[in-house]
């Protein structure tokens, strides 16, 4: 159902089509809601609403549940929560224009849905939800009940994960059944024991209802590594073809390498509350992710992949990543990464097409990212940083801030380095962080957090009391800790100054005969030319590249047979701050000149976001291949319709 | 640390910020380029180029062009004359800065305003290739190359495609008639560039 992404196909429908194959079962009969509202939208609008619009919502709305609220009007009635959320939209400046527009189509859609489904005549009908599916899925369950009673409504998926689904099934008795925690196992055993009410009671992980009580069942085991399944996508590329969205997005994949977080495992990160009841690390067999992957690409004829592990492998950059890269296809993929990725592993990335990372920077202050235990300091995240924009790798990260017992003065610190990283990428935004379920700050009141609620936009999406919410909803409000909104408005400020700067900004090292030189190009600073002519100064240099305390410099130095005197060295360091050509915090060093030239791409300041991924929507597809008998095959326009019409 | 300022570096220093490529040099793309990139240099053409006169050149130029933009190099060069295609044409590669005369100057000025990076691009995936074509002024294209021809575009980008009978003649004139690919002389430029490397952000280029 709305909110999956358009452009690449729900993961979960993919795995569960793939373990019904697997065990030997029909293949379920699959509906992807998400494309289908994006159609009804665009055409009930006559265009105005496009996937564009559609994916705003799916990509910007949850933090304010705007997708669910599109759909509560047809859970509860026209007017539910309307009122309400438009002045909560108003108050926290929320553009709300687009999903009101959407709301006066969603009850229409969803009788559109329930004829459909029903003209299947399932007996079974089954959705997955995440983030923002609740409320259109559950419009979708209560009105096909009522249409056709005799139909098993079964929830399952990441907001039914702990107590979420035991609250979902038992506060909407429209729901019969709900699947809690990894089903790859489980659903194959429902869909055998269907129908017999003792054989409910066997299946791990589920809600159901025996004499009108509700019974949950503990929750299933975490599947092995072993057992995760390839996942099987034919129906989606099959209805992503057949659909007009299909015109204005260009398809991905979606697939997983890996389940929960081995970091998270030992440390979990305090705001994190992604990996809900699975955190323990399972990852594929690299051989196994990687020729699933070529099965995939093969077969789909796709080479834009989503890998949407929480967490890289370590192993991977051994095994599976330079397997891929010895293929010299020309993939994009996007991973989760540790910010602690030496600069060979960066390369490797590269090499393996991972053009797009999420490295969880989240903060270049050192002492909150001790406070949110993320197990690096700012210099290995400046680090990355650097390597990831010598490679030439997108870099996706938001700098958080509300932790409790951080410092305005550890701030200021850092601040005064910002001028420095002008040529990195910089934040996508400045955010204070939220309470999510399952969090080490949901669960352990004494961080910091020691009073929680459902954050306010539920109750206008929930005709449920607060107490009644509690145990459904993912996302909380709290009061806020740590700085406050006038005391973060410095750095806020600096990242404006950083995202205007980094598009003309170069810092970049290159190997000259006997020199190193430091080009510098950077927005705010004197264009220079800086070279390193001693030995020594080039070694110390290396070393800096990698990082490191002046302590540790001095002895690597010396083990070099290169031994430096301890307040040159502090002078040299000082020179190099002072042209801002090292980052600085705590004692620890870093340098910032990129290595690998990436000459930027004309035009980036005007590079589209997000709406740079869709298409004319009267782009046309065209597959070339040779035919028999001396003709060739192509499929989509004639020669004459695609050729170029004139000058440009 | 000495400093050098820009445009005060005693003569002869190895590290000059442009390298300036003679028009015969440019046939020799790959190493130029290359070697600019290693060494963090923009690249200059000497003289003004015109395209349309000499087809030896024509191709050199188109392929020292298309080498620039798949390795997304930094490149200053000027245009003489309107060259013999349509903006459309040429659009996906590195415009010319500036025209030598009115006319390279208006037909200049269009192709800058109108470029930006892939905007017409191939990926190699396994037995296949896949092209998207967005330039300005026409149809918007999405071609999946399957089976044997994808190995023989492959052929077509990297060798010197003279007029070629069987498989490959039938897929030039496919591709010529997609506007992918113009006859210069004898020879069938293919105009898409391989995406190998991606900007930053990696949505410029989709």
């Amino acid at each position: 159902m709305p909110w999956q992404e358009l452009s690449r196909p729900s993961l979960s429908i993919g795995v569960l089509r793939g373990v019904c194959a697997d065990e030997d079962l029909p293949v379920p009969r699959t509906y992807h809601g998400g494309l289908r509202f994006a159609e009804f939208l665009l055409e009930r609008s006559d265009g105005a609403l496009t996937p564009y619009e559609y994916t705003a919502v799916a990509e910007s709305g949850f933090m304010h549940v705007l997708g669910d609220w599109v759909f509560a009007g047809a859970l509860y009635g026209t007017d539910f929560g309307y009122e309400e959320m438009r002045r909560y939209a108003a108050r926290k400046r929320l553009h709300f224009r687009t999903v009101m527009v959407m709301r006066e189509h969603a009850n229409e859609f969803v009788d559109l849905v329930v004829d459909e489904l029903v003209a299947h005549d399932p007996e079974l009908v089954g959705f997955t939800t995440t983030f923002m599916q609740n409320v259109p899925s559950l419009a979708v369950a209560k009105r096909l009940k009522e249409r056709r009673p005799d139909i098993t409504m079964l929830f399952g998926g990441g907001n039914c994960d702990g107590p979420m689904g035991v609250a979902l099934h038992r506060e909407f008795g429209f729901v019969d059944l709900v699947l809690r925690g990894e089903a790859d196992e489980t659903f194959p055993l429902l869909l055998r024991s269907y129908g017999a009410e003792t054989a409910l009671a066997e299946i791990p992980g589920l809600c159901w209802r025996a004499d009108g009580e509700q019974r949950v069942n503990p929750l299933p085991r975490l599947v092995p590594p072993a057992k995760l399944t390839r996942p099987d996508f034919d129906d989606w590329f099959e209805a992503f073809e057949a659909s007009r969205i299909g015109r204005y997005l260009e398809p991905e994949l979606a697939v997983e390498s890996a389940r929960g977080c081995w970091w998270g495992e030992h440390h979990h990160c305090t705001f994190c509350g992604l990996n809900g009841s699975a955190m323990a690390f399972r990852a594929k067999p690299p051989e196994a992710f990687v020729a699933e992957l070529d099965h995939l690409v093969r077969r789909h004829r796709v080479l834009d992949v989503t890998v949407v592990d929480n967490i890289l492998e370590p192993t991977y950059l051994r095994t599976a990543l330079p397997e891929m890269a010895g293929r010299d296809w020309d993939l994009r993929l996007h991973y989760e990464v540790k910010a602690n990725l030496s600069t060979a592993q960066v390369g490797t990335l590269a090499a393996a097409g991972v053009y797009s990372v999420q490295p969880g920077i989240e903060s270049l202050v050192d002492d909150v990212l001790d406070r949110m235990d993320k197990g690096v300091r700012a210099v290995h995240n400046v680090r990355t940083m650097r390597d990831c924009e010598s490679a030439g790798l997108t870099v996706s990260w938001n700098w958080l801030y509300g932790f409790p017992g951080e410092q305005e003065k550890d701030y200021a610190t850092v601040l005064a380095e910002l001028s420095r990283l002008v040529h990195l990428q910089p934040p996508d935004g400045v955010s204070r962080i939220g309470m999510n379920r399952f969090s080490p700050h949901f669960e352990d009141p004494s961080l910091g957090f020691p009073s929680r609620s459902p954050a306010e936009p539920y109750r206008y999406v929930y005709d449920l009391t607060a107490e009644q919410l509690d145990d459904l909803v993912y996302l909380f409000d709290t009061p806020s800790a740590g700085l406050s909104d006038e005391e973060v408005e410095p750095l806020r400020a600096a990242v404006d100054v950083w995202r205007r700067a980094y598009p003309e900004s170069s810092l970049r090292r290159l190997d000259a005969d006997e020199a190193v030189v430091l080009r510098d190009r950077r927005a705010g600073w004197p264009r220079a030319d800086y070279v390193l002519e001693t030995a020594l100064e080039r070694h110390a240099w290396k070393l800096l590249e990698y990082g490191g305390t002046m302590t540790g410099m001095l002895r690597k130095l010396d083990d070099a047979g290169m031994a430096w005197d301890a307040d040159a060295l502090s002078r040299w360091l000082g020179e190099l701050h002072e042209r801002g050509l090292v980052f600085t915090a705590n004692g620890r060093w870093v340098a910032l000149a990129t290595t690998t030239v990436l000459l930027d791409a004309p035009g980036r300041e005007d590079a589209p976001g997000r709406e740079g991924a869709f298409v004319r929507p009267d782009t046309r597809t065209l597959r070339i291949r040779p035919a028999h008998r001396g003709r060739s095959v192509r499929d989509g326009v004639p020669a004459s319709q695609a050729t170029p019409s004139g000058p440009g | 640390m000495r400093v050098a300022e820009p445009g005060q570096r005693a003569a002869g220093e190895a590290w000059p910020e442009t390298l300036t490529l003679g028009p015969d040099e440019l046939a020799s793309r790959h190493g130029h380029v290359g070697l600019a990139i290693a060494r963090s240099q923009r690249l200059k053409v000497s003289v003004p180029l015109r395209l349309g006169t000499d087809p030896s050149r024509d191709l050199a130029a188109l392929r020292f062009l298309t080498e620039v933009a798949v390795q997304m190099a930094d490149l200053t060069w000027t245009l003489s004359g309107a060259p013999p295609w349509p903006v459309r044409t040429l659009v996906h590669l590195p415009p010319p800065g500036d025209g030598a005369d009115p006319i390279a100057q208006r037909y200049a000025a269009q192709w800058r305003r109108e470029h930006r990076y892939g905007l017409c691009t191939y990926r190699v995936g396994p037995g296949f290739v896949r092209i998207r074509d967005v330039r300005p002024g026409g149809p918007h294209l999405r071609v999946v190359v399957d089976g044997p021809w994808a190995d023989v575009f492959g052929f077509l980008v990297t060798e010197d495609a003279e007029v070629i009978d069987g498989p490959g003649r039938q897929l030039q004139d496919e591709l010529v008639a997609a506007g992918l690919a113009v006859a210069v002389g004898t020879v069938t430029h293919v105009l898409p560039c391989r995406l190998r490397r991606w900007p930053i952000p990696y949505t410029a280029a989709v």
